[in-house]
């Protein structure tokens, strides 16, 4: 049966899921990492983790933004850890290029955007490069419409500020 | 000239053209769909049965989050108990602290601390073991004399980054002989048993207020949750240590360690056979230059040396690694060796450099 609670989904269900949301959910890590290879890490291990808990697979709404929220999450933490990462092997004293990727001159838009603290990166994203609402956006970075506009606020001043773009 | 926002909106439209569009699902993905969802299955059925039979003690529990649907989708734990706030118990008694704490009380104006955690370059300034609310919850409400505050690179948990946290109990006057060398895990000896230590994670919150989600400096902030974490099944390892009740690994000599490295990276020059050293190696992401750098010419010999290590708790040493090639071009690599569940050593990457530009990190 389709939908019901438990582990006895049938694959074909998921694979329904994937084709509906797999591309949203990579356009989403692409943006936020600048990264197709990453990316496409990042989608598949958010469907995992959004299947293995998710019961209410007949709520679409309801699965994008756990999917959309998962894959934000993801990419957040992917960032944290490698900084870690890198911090923990140089015994945390040498300090290199922090930039996620090095897109070189491709899109100095872009190249500012993926500089910009995660949460406020995030919020530029999904708000204005994934179209959802301020709501919308709000909901899946589980923050209130009002911290929202905060962090949306603060990442264009930031965007405004950085050397590379022009405004 | 075109508005910023508008250009963001051209930006989504013109980079999604460069996305990949199409995701299929590994079969690998699919089994650990399943396996996940028939082990949730379990646990929410455990957690009915508790609360029914009033098994949860704690004030806060996390049975509100096997409501449909989960509220971390992302979150690995099954069943905790939670204890409850701290020092003040409920919101009642936060606001009434707030406005001593406003009216400069010094019974609550040590709960007001404006440098954590407003982050800096991405990270909190100000880390939780520099913060008396935590010292003094370990101190007064666990009982505990000695702890250590991170373990490990990753400390802590990917959800509710950074008001999450995990601290561990060290034995009181006591040295760990296992890590005589690695300055934190020497002074902290495990509680439990030769290797197992006492794990609390906790949560902070600013229960009164906040300035549009972000913490206020003037706002108190207590414990809002807290949970003794429970041992591992399986020997944990890497991001699990934020997971499970740490248990450490007893590390690898430097001997041995060198010697799987050896044979990594001979398994490269000979160019076959290398991938099977590696933690992940379907990821496209493990290591780009595995057989042949980017001029396409194999590697003829490596270096390799110990950077740091072996670190408490999991016993991870990391090595930096250079690749030579006939062509002269030089592969540089951090790498670290882990341990798996089953106990076998493998390869992880920390970052890639060909010709001293910096192309990957997983």
């Amino acid at each position: 049966m389709l939908g019901r609670r438990g582990g006895s989904l049938r694959s074909t269900r998921f694979e329904e899921m994937y084709a509906t949301h797999g591309s949203e959910a990579l356009r989403l890590a692409y943006l936020m990492t600048g990264d197709s290879a990453l990316a496409e890490d990042i989608a598949q291990e958010a469907f995992v983790r959004v299947l293995k808990g998710f019961h209410n697979l007949r709520n679409p709404d309801a699965f994008k933004a756990y999917l959309l929220r998962t894959v934000t999450n993801l990419t957040n933490s992917h960032f944290r850890k490698s900084k870690r990462e890198r911090d923990f092997a140089r015994g945390g004293t040498e300090r290199r290029n922090e930039d996620p990727v090095d897109l070189g001159s491709r899109d100095m838009l872009w190249s500012a955007l993926l500089r910009l603290p995660t949460r406020q990166r995030a919020a530029l994203v999904l708000h204005y490069c994934h179209d959802l609402s301020e709501q919308q956006t709000a909901d899946v970075m589980q923050i209130s419409l009002k911290a929202l506009k905060s962090l949306v606020g603060r990442g264009l001043a930031n965007l405004r500020s950085d050397e590379g773009v022009t405004v | 000239m075109q508005g910023l926002e508008d250009r963001l909106k051209e930006l989504g439209d013109n980079m999604s053209r460069h996305a990949p569009s199409e995701l299929r699902p590994t079969a690998r993905a699919l089994r650990r769909i399943r396996v996940g969802r028939a082990v949730r299955s379990g646990a929410v059925l455990a957690t009915v049965a508790a609360l029914a039979f009033g098994g949860f003690a704690g004030a806060r529990s996390l049975s509100s989050d096997e409501a449909l649907p989960p509220a971390n989708p992302d979150s690995k734990e099954t069943t905790e108990t939670w204890g409850g706030m701290w020092p003040q118990s409920s919101l009642e008694e936060a606001r009434r602290a707030q406005r001593l704490a406003d009216a400069g009380d010094p019974r609550y104006t040590w709960q007001v601390f404006p440098e954590w955690p407003p982050f800096q370059d991405g990270e909190p300034k100000v880390e939780p073991g520099d913060v008396e609310l935590f010292t003094r919850f370990l101190q007064e409400e666990l009982g505990w004399d000695e702890f250590s505050w991170g373990v490990g690179p990753e400390r802590y948990p990917p959800e509710n980054w950074p008001y999450e946290f995990v601290v561990v109990r060290c034995a009181p006057d006591e040295t760990n002989a296992l890590y005589p060398n690695d300055p934190d895990g020497r002074e902290c000896a495990p509680t439990i048993d030769g290797n197992r230590y006492e794990t609390v994670r906790i949560r902070a919150d600013q229960p009164v207020r906040e300035i549009g989600g972000d913490p206020s400096p003037s706002g108190i902030w207590v414990v809002s949750g807290w949970t003794m974490l429970q041992p591992s099944d399986a020997p944990v390892t890497g991001d699990d240590f934020v997971r499970h009740q740490i248990q450490q690994v007893a590390p690898p000599s430097e001997a041995k360690a060198t010697e799987f490295l050896r044979s990594f990276l001979q398994a490269r020059v000979d160019g076959e056979g290398a991938k099977q050293y590696l933690a992940d190696p379907d990821s496209s992401l493990s290591l780009p230059f595995l057989y042949t750098p980017t001029n396409g010419a194999p590697y003829e010999r490596f270096g390799l040396e110990l950077v740091r290590g072996p670190a408490w708790p999991s016993g991870r040493m990391d090595f930096k690694v250079r690749l030579f090639t006939e062509g002269g071009a030089t592969v540089v690599e951090e790498l670290f060796i882990d341990r798996r569940d089953d106990g076998r050593l493998v390869v992880k990457t920390v970052s890639t450099w060909d010709a001293e530009a910096e192309i990957g990190y997983a």
